[in-house]
Parts: C-alpha cells; structure tokens; sequence
C-alpha cells in the first residue's frame, strides 16, 4: 500500500468523518443512482488523479449504497471495468471520475453489464446508460486527499499550440536534425514537410508534390517521419518511393540513401510498407503481417497499433499487453524512468480527445485537448523525455501542434 | 276497247275506294301528330330541365357530405393545426385529402379569407380566393366562380361549392370544396338529358356540350354566379313524324299496290269475259258472223256470252240464209241485168238479120244497099255485147282487193293529178284530214276513176266535179260530186245494181263495180244527192287503226 | 470536421468533457477508430427530382454527380482552394491548368491537355454558368477548341483582361470534365459499375473513397425518410436542408427585350418572403437583388409600388422536374393573370429549355444556377443569363481591373445594385442545398458552395 494510503488511514481514524465535501458528492452519486433503480449487486469504479481520494470515495459509496439496500462492491478502475465487474459478479456498474479543481466535483455513469444472451461475442453497450453528475466545494479534508496522490503523475497541456497548419497533418518527429543539440520538429503536412524549431519557428520548408504519385493514393494525410543521423527520412502515402532530406543552409535538400515507411525510429525501427489506397501499413518483416495504423519501436519495447483501436505492447520478452481504447495518436515514451505508452483515444470523431500515459501500474495520469490527436512524439529534454509534442487536427479542418507537459 | 276501258275503271275505282281513305286520313293525322309532338318536344324540355335540376341537387348533396367529411379529416385538422401554431403548411398539402374524395376544388382558408393550402389552385395560396372567400360556412352548396389553372392559362370556371368549418380550429378555419362544372360534366349532364347544355356567365369561359338539331325549345336554369341553358331539338321529332308520315304513305302505297293488284286481278276477271265479248262483237262486226266467245265467267256474265253465242249462232245462220238469198237475188240481178243488157242489142241485130233475110227471100233490089247500111250497125251491136260481157266478165273476175296501208287524201289528190284535165269540167279538191286506210291502190284507182267517168258522163253539158275526203269517226269517206242532173231519189238505191245505167253507152257496171270494191275493201259505196242537186257518191271505207 | 452530428446543446456542455472520459471508462472499445475506417457500401436516396438532374444543376443533382465525375477542384468553406483533377499556375498570359498525374477516366484513358480543353468546350455549350466562367478567356470557344487538338503539358487559358477569381470560377461543378457516357464518363471517386452504382475508384488522385461502393436509390419521399432513419442510406437529398447554411442556388426569371415590362408588373406584384414560403419550401430565402445574400447582396424587400396592370400573352419555359419551379411558374401565371396578361406554361427538360431559350422559344423563362462563391464571378453569371455578352464584357473587365479581393468584391456588389432595375433578370428566391444525413456519419462538411463534400465521408 503507498504511502498516501497509510496516510489516510491515519488521517481517517484520527480524524472526524470523512470529508463533508466527499460525503455531500457521495451522497448526491448515491441518490441519483437509487433513482435509476440499478440492479444489484452493483460495482463501483472510481477513477482519480489522487488514488487516495478515488478509494475513499469509493469506499464511502460502496457503504452508502449497501446503507440503502443495494449490495456495492468497489473495483479499481479501468477500460476492462465491465469485464471485471461481470466476473466480479455485479449486475451493473457506476464508473465515476472525480477530479478537485475549484470545486470537488464528480460525473458517472450507471450502465447494466449484465451481457446479453443473444449479443453473443460481441461486446455490446446494453441498456441505457444513466449519467450521475456531483458537486461539492472543497473543503480541506478533500484537497488532502488530492494532494496524497503520487502529485507527479499529472499532464498539462499548454495553453497556446506550438504552431498552427490549414491542413491536416500526416506525420510528426522530432529528433536533433541539425546537429546542434536541440531538437527539432518535423510535420509532414498538405504535400510538403516543415521543420520547425523546438520552440515552433518554422526553419524550412520542402515540397513533395513533384514526386510521381503513388498508384493508388491514400485519401487521409498519412506517412512517417524518422529523424535518425542527421537525416530526416520521409516516407509520404501518396508518392511512389520515399525520399531522404538533410538540412543544409537552412534549406532541406534531398539526399542519397534510401528508406521507406518505418515503425519506429533509428536502429531499432523496423521495416513497413504502406497498404495501396489507405491509410495504414503492415510490417515487412517478422511474423505478424497484420495492418496496422501506426506503431513505435524502443529497445526492448514494441507497440503495435491496430486498427480496432487496440494496441499491443510487447515489453522486454514479457508477454504482449494488450490495451484497449488506443487511437492513432499513439507512441512509446519514456517517462519518469519507465516507458510508457502515450496514447490518444480511439473515439471516432470526438470533439476533445484525452492523452492518458499507460504504465505498467493501473494509474494513468491523462489530460484533455481539443481537437482529434493524431500524432504523439517525445520532445527529448534534459533529463529524458519532460514533454510530449502532439499534432491535433481540429475542427476548421487544419491541424496545430501542442505541447503536454507533466506536471505537480 | 270497252273490254280496256271497263278494266281501267275497275281498276281506277279500286284505287279511289284503297286510296280515298288515305287521303282523307293522312293529312289530320299528320296535323294531329305534329300537335302531340309539339307537346311532347316542351315536355322534353321539362323533363330535361327537371334532370338538371336533379343532378345538380344531387351533386350539390355529394359535394355537401364529401366537404363535411373532408373538413372532419384528420389529415385537415393537422394543417389547420399546423396553421394556428403558425407554421406554414405545404401549399398543396390538401391534395391527398382531395384526391381521396374526387373534390375538384378544396381549399383551406383562414379567418380573414386568405388561402392557405389548396389542393386545386396552390399557386393562390396566400392570396384571398375572390369567389371562394365569400361562401357562407356551413350553409348549402352554391355555384361560384372559380379559377382553373392550366398551362394554356387562367380561366374562369363555374363550380358547386360548399364550405365548412374545419372542427379543430374553433370556426377559424374553413374548408371550401366542391366540383368544377366543367366540359366533363356538361357531356354527361348532355347525355342524360339527350339536350344541347350550355353553361354560360360573366366573365366565365363558356362550355356547351351535346346537340340539338332542328327547331329548338329551351329551358334556363339560373345557377347563381352562371346559368345552365337546356335546348331540345325537334330534329328527332321532325324525324319521327316524318318517318311517320313515309310510314303512313308506304302503307298507303302498299295498300294501292295491294288494291290495284286485286283490282287488277278481280277486274280481269270480269272484263275478260266482257273483252271476250267486245271481240266477239267486233269480228262479228268484221264478218265473222258465227264467232263463238269461250270465255269464263259466272252469273250475268255467263247469261251474257251464252246469249251471244246463241244469237250470233242465229246470226250466222241467219246471215248464211240472207247472203244466199242475197247471192241468189245478186246472181238474179245480174242475170237479169245480163239478159236486159244483151237483149238489147240482140233485138235490133235479129231485127236488121230478119229485114236482111226478107230482103234476100224477096229479092228486093235495095238488098246490097240495106246489107251495107245496116252492116255497122250489126257490128256496132256486136261490139256492144262485146263491150258488156266484158264488163260481167271483169265484174266476175275481179280479184280480192289486196289492202295495204294508205294515206287516202294524198293518194287521191295524186291519182286527181295523174287524171288530168276533162274539156268543160272543172276539178276542185278538198283535201280532208291526213285519213289512214288499208285500200288496194289499184281497185281504188279504178273506182275513182269509175266516179269521175260517171261524173263527167253526167255533164254533158259541162260543170263542176268536187271531189273531197273526210273522216267521219272511224271511217274515211271520199266523196265525188258533180252538178249535172243528179239521180232521182227512187234510183238510187238500183244505181248501184249491176246493169243499170242511164247513159246511152256503158254497160251500167261501172257503180256496181265500185261497189263490188267499197264492199271489198269493208266499206260501203253510197248514192246521194250533191248541194246543187248533183250525183253525191260517196265510198265509205273505214280506217286503219 | 463533424457538422454530421448534432451540436451539443448548451445544457451539456459543461459536462461534455467528463462524459467523454466516462463513456471512456465505461463504454469501451465499442467498434469506434480514430483512424478512418475503410469498406462499407455509401448509400444515398435521392428523390426523383434530384435523379432527374443528371447535369449536376442543382446542388442536390451537383453532389451525386460530383461523386462520379469530379470537377476540377474544389473551395473549401474557409475560401481555400483544393485542387482535384488540375493545379493552377498564374502566368503572364493568363492561367495554366495542369492535369494531375494519376487522373483518369474510368476506361483508363488519362486526362490529358486535349481532353481538358473538349470538356470545358462542351461545358459551355451546355451551361451558361460554365459560359460565364470562361467569358474573360479572349475568344473562349475557339481557343478550346484549337487547344482540343493540340498535346501539351499545360493547357494555357489566354485571358482578354485580367481577372483574377478564374480559379474560384472553374472550381464550379459546371465545369467537370465530362466525356459523355460509353467513353468513360468523368473522373470520379467512384467509377460506375451499373446503373445507380459505384465501385471506388482506387486511383483519383486525392485517394480512394472510404466507402468501398456507392449505390444510388430514387424513392418516394417517405420511403426515403424511412430509409434515412433505419439506416437504410446514409444521406438523403432532396429534402431537408440546413437554412442557416450557404444558399447559393439562385432562380431568376429571364425576359427577352419585348417581355421586359412583364418583369417590372411582376415585381410590382411579388411577394418574394411568401413565395419562398409557399412555394418555394425547404431551404429557401427571398432574393430581392441580383446577388444573394450570401454574396453580400441585400436581404430586405425593396420598397413597393403599386400593383401595376397590363395585357396581352407571353410564354414561360421552365424545368419540368423541379417541384419548387412548377409551384413558382403557376404562381407566377396567377399572378400575371391578375394583372391582366395571359401567360402560357410550357414545361421542358433542362437541357431542352436550355437549348430553346437560346433558339428563341419563349418570352420568359425560369432560370436555376448554382452562383459562384464569390460576388465577381456571380455577377458574370447573371449577366450571362441577360444574354448581353458585351455588357457582360464591359462589367467583366472593369472588375476584373481590381487587384484586391475584398475591394473587387464590394465593387461587384455595387454593380449589382446598380444593375438591378436595368437588366432583363427579375430575382426571384435563393435555396441552398437539400440533404438530410445520418448522424453517424463522420467526416462530412460543406464546401464554399454549399454542397456536401461526401469525400472523405465514413463511418465507425
């Protein structure tokens, strides 16, 4: 148990009642969901940034909904919750996320998991779904609470994009292209790649468009990017072969050598091809054969994105992960000392999508952006990895780049 | 020819007595049927009046209970709901509550008049509908003006419309529906009544349909905003009584016919017997005394043929005896003129032989003297026997005339011409009439000239001899006239008797020759006195055809 | 990006957010991409009307036909310009076109120079927008048609006066190469493969559809509606529409020199917001100037005079299969009908009144066009509607003097005002375009013009 726990083990056996502020949003969670007539048993999954408020307000919901007669049992949270609560027994399931801001407030939804006979394998959303919303302001007993969380386990989003495109982007990389140390930034966007500076200065700009076509086309903006060597190595869908650029002078000139679409960067990337007409790719060596829409390669850690918005993630010999509601966006970073998975959400066309940081552990520190993530690349810093760069297609139909920081 | 005339007017008098009736009948039949039918042509024109009359009430209740359904269709009420809360329905939305109930016009109007949906004029819709804004909700239907639009145009037309309020929307709504009278109805109204329609008003495009022919009879309907004019044509009844009339006619010809036939089959009947007669008569007439008529018959008529026969039996027996007895008086008569006639000059013969023989006995010296002197004589005497047996031989031995056709007034005055002029006579020529007559030219020429021989012969001392031809009803008369002494009356009838002659020559056959010939050719030789107391002779003869 | 959905309301927006992460949590993997999912057969119903307009006139008619035949490039809402089947280069003459590589007609003959310049001759024998778009090429149809013969890389337009919206202009679905059907129709996203269907195309050059294959049903409108909701089709054209959206599709009703009166006594007597009302329907909204709102020009009524009258008969010609037109020509005889001239109704099919009217036949005429996005190269559209092209020149060239795009498109609009009273053109109402879609449909926007751009359509 961490510390944070034993902490409040303390704080809860010295000190008066919980929080009036989690009892009043326990209270209201409570009420809301009686009036939905839940079948029971009923299982409860809170979700935090602060595990230490997320068990205590699961605890205290658990025991208030037991007080009215509806038997709750507490689950820790996550994508596979249903199937969990379904093994667990429950009947149905209450997912809350409670996060203390200005006020301590919470929202979530009450949905059957009990699995429809004739639905058979495919896991449908059944019945309707009941959304709870609660609110309390903060008192002092839940801003504890908050804070006993692990605290750097959080992302902030910058508030202003790095840099704005009318066009969708394809693909992202950064990587030091110049040789000075710092890394730059390189999009593959319209027919024509930009690099820019680590601080968003555009530094130059090379057309693609005079390459021959590809045979058949892909319609969504889509290729890789691989900064390696001191070379920017370009893969583009729509053009025949890919092409090798190098900055010299200010300007990319293309170069010698040959590449193509890549998974991964650098030595351990491994070969691809793209797949005639879409937007995806298939790995060219090794056993699997199956398309892809993306993946990352680091030493010792392979992500695969697949197109049912699952990824897999092999780790250091241990057996593949595999994890759901991944999106395009999606990349292996190194975070804190551990590589994680970076992943968007593989919502279909969502007007904010999330940024979660998938660990080994069950916390994932995420963070909300506006617009669809498509591309997600580790800004190296002093001390590894302190940033992650995101391309974002937004709703007027261009793309911006942003910057997601982690943060206390 | 009676026998023709009699079946004539048989056959005249059956047709008077199938036709009288007719005539009689036909023409106050004829004025009684036109009197019926004129009548009957102004009870058409009710009768088609009173149709109309029906059909449009009953089209006025169609249009009143199929407006009242309409008005309480859900599909109505939903857009005069859709109206009170304000939302503008389809212009045409009321088509499908139309078309269900065959309403040639519907139309929902607002409060104020102005249409809102319409499923026969939606291009109005906004507008307030001059005719159909002013029909009184919930009274009964009325013809009103409406427009109908077509490609071609606008036009006015009248129509049977009803209005109701609409239930959902508390009397501010109205539904106003109806029937276009338009061609297609007036065609049928057209049929129903068998009249010519005629759909006419202000302003509104006229529609007629059907046909009357002939004089016509109208009725006029007042419609409201248009009028309906029925016209029944007597052209149907003008047939029919003129169809009547042929009929009539025809049976009247047919019972002609009919009449004539059995007249004509009935009369002959009768008149053939009765022809039988007529020839019978007429050859009797014609010499053939012993004519028997065959002839079928009954009653009268059979009393009537079997005396006939019976008395032309005794006809010819009785003319056989008096031809006999005339044959033998004829023959005595010649016999006697004969011997008179060669006694006469076989007197003075034997006197002058006698005298001759006694001189020669007594050888008186005078003997050569008295037989020379009286030689001629003796000869003369000869020659006159001569001269007389050669008449009687002529007279036996005339041939029968051989009669072929003749026109006897030009012959005669061609044969005058050939004569020739005589001294001390004139000739004067009366032509008749052109008279046809079968004669033997040659007998003729010889009685003629026989006529006017004795004519000449008569007047010794010159005159004049008219000749003339006449025709007296079916005979051609000839007639010779002279102005000599004339024949007293008591000799004419022995004038033509052969032998007799008052002339110093002649052998007084010359008459009796050219009757021979008048008898020869059917006729007949008269003797009569002249104007001027002259010899008339006159041959009767009758004439052809 | 998702103008398909339904916008949040506002009562939600607060917990919009969270409700993403919940149904994050809670909901799962439920078949959803973030990647673009490929396969699946784009089903349309269309109703009969938007079937019969195989020209691609209007929008409705423009969408289906874009999908197999697409025009040269496209504007976007934001006013930027996508090239499709050409890119564009200014040069001192005037503007080159450049075939793309990869752009090929169904039976794989590529679109070449001369095949170019043929389709843009035959567009504009047939369209009288496509005649004004090429109106500032000096001596339009000659030019094409030398240009038809000769090979080259480039197809160079000769302009007679600058004018710099030609690119604008030639975005116009009026002007998609065409070759007539038997040799390859035009270049589309989806070549046919029957009547009423599609197979994608797997070499357009901006890539191969989503959807594997099209398929096109005309029904009635309530089997169409039906149809849209149980997820039969995936769009619906011809009914519904977004009234706030681009209207651009204008009708005008065109007189010849002895008519002209006639317009003046309909305007007298015209109430454009209850024609668009009752008649009109759907999308619509009054256009009471030359140019349409949407274009700058004025949204208010005019002042009215009084109803005028007159007298004798005129002919109108309009479409037959346009509902909206039908119900405007018989609104417009009962109205001429109250003033006292007889009007007479003859309905043709489009290309029919488009090649009467140019004969002579008719006194009036009902016009439809899909107006540019722009004020300029609209005003050369209605202008070649009048039939005047030396007017239309003399307008045209005097724009076309203007460098700056917001400078020309002001003065373009002042023109129009001061035109309105004076040309033969009587604007009637403006629509926009008629489509209703499901909602799970992804990736669907409008273009500048109002039309759907069902390119990059998908759904989960």
């Amino acid at each position: 148990m961490s510390p944070g726990f034993a902490l409040l083990g303390a704080l809860l056996a010295a000190a008066p009642p919980t929080s009036s502020a989690i009892d009043s949003v326990a209270d209201q969670l409570r009420a809301e969901a009686m009036s939905a007539h839940p079948e029971p048993p009923l299982a409860v999954a809170v979700q935090s940034a602060s595990p230490a408020l997320a068990e205590a307000l699961g605890a205290l919901l658990a025991a208030r909904l037991a007080e009215s007669g509806v038997p709750a049992l507490v689950l820790a949270p996550g994508d596979d919750a249903p199937a969990r609560a379904r093994v667990a027994g429950a009947r149905s399931l209450l997912g809350v996320r409670v996060q203390v801001g200005e006020a301590l407030t919470a929202a979530g939804a009450l949905r059957s998991v009990w699995r429809n006979f004739w639905a058979g394998r495919t896991p449908l959303a059944s019945g309707p779904v009941r959304v709870l919303t609660a609110w309390a302001p903060v008192d002092p007993g839940a801003l504890l609470l908050a804070a006993s969380g692990t605290g750097t386990e959080s992302l902030r989003l910058d508030d202003a994009p790095l840099i704005r495109f009318p066009l969708r982007t394809a693909a992202l990389a950064s990587g030091d292209l110049d040789g000075d140390g710092l890394p730059e930034l390189a999009v593959l966007v319209g027919s024509e790649v930009v690099v820019l500076s680590a601080a968003g200065a555009p530094v130059a700009r090379h057309a693609l468009g005079d390459l021959p076509p590809a045979a058949a086309p892909a319609r969504e903006p889509f290729g890789t990017l691989c900064i390696t060597e001191g070379r920017l190595l370009v893969a583009w869908a729509r053009a025949e072969a890919p092409v090798v650029l190098q900055l010299q002078a200010g300007q990319l000139v293309r170069g010698p050598g040959t590449g193509g679409p890549t998974v991964g960067c650098g030595p351990t990337a491994e070969p691809a091809a793209f797949v005639p007409g879409a937007a995806r790719l298939t790995l060219t060596r090794g056993p699997e054969r199956e398309v892809l829409w993306g993946g990352d390669v680091r030493t010792g850690h392979r992500l695969l994105l697949l197109p049912d918005g699952t990824a897999r993630w092999s780790a250091q010999g241990n057996e593949a992960r595999a994890l759901r509601d991944v999106g395009a966006g999606a990349a292996l970073v190194p975070w804190r000392g551990e590589v994680r998975v970076a992943a968007s959400s593989a919502a279909p066309a969502p007007a904010e999508d999330r940024l979660r940081l998938v660990g080994a552990g069950g916390i994932e520190p995420s963070v909300t952006v506006p617009g669809r993530i498509l591309q997600v690349s580790a800004a190296p810093g002093p001390g590894g990895v302190s940033a992650l760069v995101l391309g974002v297609w937004t709703a007027d139909g261009g793309s911006e780049l942003r910057v997601v920081r982690g943060g206390p | 020819m009676s026998g023709l005339r009699l079946r004539t007017l048989l056959l005249l008098a059956f047709a008077l007595v199938a036709l009288l009736p007719l005539v009689v009948t036909v023409p106050f039949a004829s004025r009684r049927i036109e009197q019926t039918f004129a009548r009957e042509l102004s009870a058409r024109a009710d009768a088609a009046a009173a149709l109309a009359r029906a059909e449009l009430d009953r089209l006025a209740a169609e249009v009143d209970q199929a407006v009242t359904a309409c008005a309480q269709d859900p599909l109505a009420e939903s857009v005069a709901l859709q109206l009170e809360t304000g939302v503008p329905p389809a212009a045409d939305a009321m088509r499908g509550v139309a078309e269900g109930r065959q309403l040639s016009v519907l139309t929902l109007h607002d409060a104020s008049g102005v249409s809102r949906s319409s499923a026969f004029l939606p291009a109005r819709v906004g507008d307030v509908e001059p005719g159909l804004a002013a029909v009184q909700v919930g009274a009964a239907p009325v013809v009103v003006p409406v427009e109908v639009q077509r490609p071609e145009g606008v036009q006015l037309r009248p129509a049977l419309v009803a209005a109701r309020a609409v239930e959902a929307a508390h009397g501010a709504v109205t539904l106003v529906g109806g029937q276009v009278l338009d061609g297609a109805w007036a065609d049928r109204l057209a049929r129903l009544t068998g009249a010519l329609v005629e759909i006419q008003g202000p302003s509104l495009v006229p529609e007629s349909a059907g046909l009357a022919e002939g004089r016509t009879v109208r009725r006029v309907l007042p419609l409201g905003a248009a009028e309906l004019s029925l016209a029944v044509g007597s052209a149907a009844v003008d047939e029919t009584r003129a169809t009547l009339l042929r009929a009539l006619l025809a049976a009247g010809a047919l019972g002609l016919g009919l009449a004539l036939g059995a007249g004509f089959l009935f009369a002959r009947g009768i008149t053939r017997p009765v022809e039988a007669l007529t020839d019978g008569v007429r050859s009797v007439a014609g010499g053939a005394l012993d004519t028997q008529v065959r002839a079928a018959g009954s009653g009268e008529v059979r009393v009537l043929v079997d005396a006939f026969n019976r008395m032309t039996e005794d006809l010819g027996h009785a003319t056989r005896a008096l031809r006999a007895a005339e044959q033998a008086a004829a023959w005595e008569g010649v016999a006697r003129s004969l011997a008179h006639e060669l006694r006469n000059p076989l007197t003075p013969l034997q006197m002058s032989l006698e005298t001759l023989l006694a001189a020669r006995k007594a050888r008186d010296p005078r003997f050569e003297v008295l037989f020379v002197e009286s030689a001629p004589a003796m000869l003369e005497e000869v020659e006159r026997l001569r001269r007389t047996i050669d008449v009687f031989a002529r007279f036996a031995r005339m041939p029968a005339a051989r009669l072929e056709p003749l026109e006897l007034t030009a012959w005669t005055e061609q044969t005058l011409g050939i004569a020739g002029a005589r001294p001390n006579v004139s000739l004067r020529w009366e032509p008749g009439p052109p008279l046809e007559v079968h004669a033997d030219r040659d007998q003729l020429a010889q009685l003629l000239h026989n006529l006017l021989k004795n004519a000449e012969e008569a007047m010794v001392a010159g005159g004049q001899v008219t000749v003339r031809t006449r025709a007296e009803g079916d005979r051609a008369v000839l007639e010779v006239e002279d102005t000599g002494p004339g024949i007293a009356a008591e000799d004419r009838a022995r004038v033509l008797e052969p032998g007799v002659t008052s002339k110093a020559t002649g052998s007084g056959l010359g008459l009796a020759l050219g009757a021979r010939i008048a008898q020869g050719h059917g006729g007949s030789l008269e003797v009569d006195a002249g104007a001027t107391g002259g010899a008339l002779l006159r041959l009767r003869i009758p004439r052809a055809g | 990006m998702n103008d398909g959905r339904a916008a949040s309301g506002t009562p939600w927006r607060a917990v919009a957010p969270w409700l993403g992460l919940v149904f994050g949590i809670a909901a799962g993997p439920a078949g959803a991409a973030a990647r673009a999912r490929d396969g699946g057969t784009l089903r349309l119903a269309l109703l009969p009307e938007v079937r019969a307009d195989r020209a691609g006139e209007t929008p409705e008619g423009a969408v289906v036909h874009g999908l197999l035949a697409s025009p040269l490039c496209r504007v976007e809402a934001s006013g930027r310009l996508t090239p499709l089947l050409a890119t564009f280069q200014r040069t001192a003459e005037g503007l080159s076109l450049v075939p793309r590589p990869g752009a090929r007609f169904g039976a794989g003959a590529p679109l070449g120079t001369p095949e170019l310049a043929r389709a843009l001759a035959r567009a504009m024998e047939l369209s009288p927008v496509a005649r004004a778009a090429l109106a500032p090429v000096r001596d339009a149809a000659a030019t094409l048609a030398q240009l038809g013969r000769t090979q080259g890389a480039v197809l160079t337009l000769p302009l007679a006066y600058p004018w710099p919206d030609l690119e604008v202009a030639l975005c116009h679905p009026a002007l998609t190469p065409w070759r007539g059907d038997g040799q390859g129709g035009g270049i589309g996203l989806y070549v046919g493969d029957g009547p009423e269907r599609g197979k994608a195309s797997p070499d357009f050059p901006e890539g191969r559809p989503h959807p594997d294959a099209l398929v096109l049903s005309t029904l009635s409108r309530r089997a169409a509606q039906r149809a849209l909701e149980g997820r039969g089709a995936q769009a619906l054209l011809g009914e519904g529409g977004d009234p706030s959206a681009q209207a651009l599709f204008a009708t005008y009703l065109v007189a010849r020199s002895g008519s002209q009166p006639l317009l003046g006594l309909l305007d007298s007597r015209l109430d454009r917001a209850a024609l668009v009302r009752s008649f009109v329907g759907g999308p619509a909204a009054p256009l009471p100037g030359l140019l349409p709102p949407a274009l700058g020009g004025p949204d208010g009524a005019g002042p009215r005079t009084a109803p005028a009258r007159g007298s004798g008969t005129a002919l109108l010609l309009y479409v037959a299969d346009r509902r909206a037109q039908r119900a405007v020509a018989e609104r417009l005889q009962i109205l001429l009908a109250d003033a006292g001239v007889q009007l007479t109704l003859s309905a043709r099919t489009a290309e029919a009144l488009e090649r009467d009217w140019g004969a002579g036949q008719g006194d009036l005429a009902l016009r439809s066009v899909l107006l540019p996005p722009l004020p300029a190269p609209a005003l050369a559209v209605v202008l070649e509607l009048t039939g005047d092209t030396a007017a239309q020149r003399r307008e045209l060239a005097a724009l076309g003097a203007v460098p700056d795009a917001a400078e020309r498109a002001t003065r373009a609009r002042e023109r129009a005002l001061q035109l309105a009273g004076t040309l033969p053109v009587l604007p009637l109402h403006v629509e926009g375009l008629r489509a209703r879609l499901d909602p799970s449909l992804i990736d669907v926007r409008r273009d500048a013009l109002g039309l759907l751009v069902l390119d990059d359509a998908w759904w989960p």
